[in-house]
């Protein structure tokens, strides 16, 4: 009996109720969480997987694709179509590489095998469209993202955490990324813009080495 | 059934009631039938099948790798978890040894994809009872893990974190620090959700007698995790058959006995606090060491790994050429199950020597649970079958793959 | 242009309007793309992954209400159908259905790769794209899209929206 005096007062007067309102009004209190979108943006953690891009050669200024299909093969969505030609000398030229952003299910796998880091998915997220027309990327585009990117970014230097993922094995990584070093975005920004207004993909002191170097 | 009779006589008459796929309260794309005697269920019949998408048929014809993303699309709310399965299943057909850094790396990342999948689970479910200003306070708990998850491994929700032999990539002590933290408010937060809605007597109301099953048809309807330990039955395969670093950890497993909607409810709010104590733990324990085993294949290699690694590579072998004779995967078949969230998430893998896994087949707690969902709504109201669908987890991409 | 009996132009051969008209339109047009876009209700149709983004968009960290979001379960009350996750040949009479059930002005958003284009799922029972049945306004890709990429599509429909023009009569 003696217990159940205040059960009956807590049930009449709605106490645990009012208990839950206290906790919301003391929440209505507090600073709101809330982060305003269009105006405050979030930046994503490096490693965001985004949009795709081909990396810049800081030598060439081109694509480093060296059309080993890789990326291909691993896609689980298929959606990577890659060509290739073979010269005189048994070297790989890349004739058309696209890729289906609209299959894509951004898993990262093209940038974890490739042995020349050259495809990246960027931190771009807002990229929605009218129509479908502009999500086939093909290798002028995948570089323009990737120029895109630069201008976005906010670091000075860009590493994808996919490159040499912490605590990896050196032993089973590709040479092309145990060498990679991180990429200093100012460069890019520039020399893309030198290639641009110049529309040549080389210049003159590239052509005096070998053909047979990596990304050539 | 009466004939309708004339007016002036009494009738009754059973109403077939549709509660359609698209149902801002079916979490997801589930159909059910429900015979109605006026307020009354006497009858419920799930369709499922509207998110059926082939992923065991796909799974035949990717790499075993290449199975991982999607193993994440089956519970996309834990995906984690799935992964997590799926890599069990591959090492022990395979016989692939994970580094014990790996295992607690891997058991933290499973007990915060169990945090955040009871969190959507609390989100969801008071959403459809009626509490939303839960909702709100579950997402922004649910933001910390996912923040923390794109961290980690790049992506929020489909993380593909853990792969065959360890995991993805090594934890940087920045990352355990905010998973300390938290651990450390979690509780609190707990304590929140359980003043809003713990002894509220319109929550007491809706869940508890709803939704009733007994121990002895739980068993026999199959069911698992906290659906099944909401009544009474302890069996939670975290500790029966142990995998990862599951027993080197103390944890309690809550246990129900009504096997009503709010004794699963309290099974599930006491499972946030032990995994909160299980990440505590990992964290205080991790050791040192390699994330990923030695005998790992490479992700374009389709079949077993090299058994021993390659020395050096000189620059000219930045292009591999195809056509290399390579070591062939041994066959067999495994049945492999995790304690996922929603439940007993087991997976058949075969394999006939070739790249591929020649069947995967998922055995998903949620398609189990949807069966039982006829007998727990026998008798119920209209209302009740909205709570005993939140109570029992049910989750469509893993229920029709 | 010539002015004929009743007081109407004629701009074109068979097109007649009314003189001044257009001034009063551009203004009525503006009004009333502002009233439908800042304050757009989408259905939830949620059907796999992407519906938990949605949910993100819409809880507290990034607040949907601000922009006059608010989530209908009817599609009589609704104007825009986000289509968030895979559509299957089962499930595709029901959305077409419930998209006829939608009164004018209607958009659809596909949001995440299965709604755009089919996603990872090209097998025998997912239908690969939601837009080989329903027109779509916006497409916005990502598996699934983070819940900033889903107002940035939102922000998008709504600049759609705005610029929209209307015939309000056969002469104006």
């Amino acid at each position: 009996m003696r217990k159940r005096i205040p059960d009956l007062i807590k049930k009449l007067l709605f106490y645990e109720i009012l208990q839950g309102l206290a906790l919301t009004f003391r929440t209505m209190l507090k600073p709101p969480v809330t982060r305003q979108y269009p105006r405050e943006r979030c930046e994503p953690k490096p490693g965001f997987r985004g949009r795709h891009a081909f990396v810049r050669d800081a030598v060439t200024g081109r694509e480093k694709c060296v059309a080993c299909q890789k990326c291909s093969i691993v896609c689980p969505s298929r959606c990577i179509s890659i060509r290739y030609e073979t010269d005189g000398k048994g070297v790989r030229h890349l004739t058309k590489y696209e890729i289906d952003a609209l299959r894509c299910i951004f898993c990262g796998y093209c940038e974890s095998i490739c042995p020349v880091c050259a495809i990246v998915l960027t931190e771009v997220f807002e990229y929605a469209s009218y129509s479908r027309q502009g999500f086939v990327y093909d290798r002028e585009r995948l570089l323009m993202n990737w120029d895109d990117f630069a201008t976005k970014l906010k670091r000075p230097f860009y590493f994808n955490m996919f490159w040499r993922p912490a605590g990896s094995d050196p032993r089973r990584l590709s040479v092309g990324k145990r060498q990679q070093q991180p990429i200093r975005i100012q460069q890019q920004a520039e020399s893309s813009k030198v290639n641009v207004d110049r529309n040549i993909a080389t210049t003159a002191m590239d052509e005096k080495t070998p053909a047979t170097e990596v990304g050539k | 059934m009466e004939p309708v009779g004339v007016a002036g006589t009494e009738s009754r008459k059973e109403l077939t009631l549709n509660m359609g796929p698209q149902h801002p309260a079916t979490h997801g794309v589930l159909r059910l039938t429900l015979d109605l005697d006026g307020e009354v269920v006497t009858g419920c019949t799930p369709h499922v099948g509207y998110l059926h998408r082939g992923i065991e048929k796909l799974a035949e014809s990717r790499t075993w790798h290449g199975v991982m993303p999607l193993t994440d699309r089956l519970d996309y709310i834990a995906s984690a978890g799935n992964n997590i399965g799926y890599c069990l299943a591959v090492e022990r057909l395979f016989g692939i040894e994970v580094p014990d850094r790996a295992k607690y790396l891997r058991t933290i990342v499973f007990e915060m994809s169990r945090i955040s999948s009871h969190l959507l689970w609390l989100a969801t479910h008071a959403l459809d009872i009626g509490a939303m200003t839960v909702f709100l306070y579950c997402f922004r708990e649910r933001e910390w893990l996912l923040d923390i998850f794109e961290t980690i491994c790049g992506a929020r929700l489909t993380v593909s974190y853990p792969r065959i032999g360890g995991v993805l990539q090594d934890m940087e002590p920045a990352v355990l620090e905010s998973l300390d933290a938290f651990t450390r408010m979690f509780p609190g937060k707990i304590l929140e959700y359980e003043t809003m809605i713990d002894k509220n007597r319109i929550w007491l109301d809706r869940t508890q007698g709803v939704g009733v099953i007994s121990a002895r048809d739980a068993l026999r309807w199959g069911l698992t995790g906290p659906t099944l330990r909401g009544s009474g039955v302890m069996y939670d395969l975290r500790r029966d058959v142990p995998y990862d670093a599951y027993d080197r950890v103390d944890f309690d497993v809550p246990l129900g006995s009504n096997g009503d909607v709010y004794d699963r409810y309290r099974c599930r709010m006491e499972e946030l606090r032990q995994s909160n104590r299980i990440l505590r733990q990992c964290i205080a324990a991790l050791p040192q060491g390699d994330i990923l085993s030695a005998n790992t294949p490479d992700l374009d290699i389709p079949l077993m790994g090299k058994k021993e690694l390659v020395p050096e590579m000189s620059l000219g072998n930045a292009s591999i050429a195809f056509g290399d004779v390579l070591p062939v995967a041994p066959k067999g078949e495994i049945y492999s199950a995790v304690e996922a969230p929603k439940g007993e998430l087991g997976l058949y893998l075969m394999s006939d020597g070739s790249g591929n896994p020649c069947r995967m087949r998922v055995r998903s707690p949620s398609y189990v649970h949807a069966g039982a969902l006829a007998k727990m709504c026998e008798g119920g109201f209209i209302a009740d079958v909205i709570a005993v669908i939140g109570s029992i987890d049910i989750v469509m991409g893993e229920c029709d793959r | 242009m010539r002015k004929d009996e009743s007081g109407l132009i004629e701009v074109e051969e068979g097109v007649r309007v009314i003189p001044g008209a257009n001034t009063l339109i551009t203004s009525v047009d503006k009004i009333v793309n502002w009233g439908r876009a800042s304050s757009l209700w989408p259905m939830t149709f949620g059907l796999a992954c992407c519906a938990i983004e949605m949910m993100a968009a819409g809880a507290a960290h990034l607040d949907l209400d601000r922009f006059g979001i608010i989530f209908r379960a009817s599609p009589r009350q609704s104007d825009c159908m986000i289509v968030a996750g895979t559509v299957t040949m089962k499930m595709a009479p029901v959305v077409r259905k419930v998209y006829d059930q939608m009164p004018e002005p209607r958009y659809v958003i596909a949001m995440g790769s299965c709604a755009c284009s089919g996603g990872i799922f090209r097998t025998y029972s997912t239908v690969q794209g939601v837009d080989t049945f329903l027109p779509v306004d916006v497409y916005i890709p990502g598996c699934p899209p983070r819940p900033e990429a889903l107002i940035d599509g939102l922000l998008k429909l709504q600049a759609l929206i705005r610029g929209e023009e209307f015939t309000w009569s056969r002469w104006a």
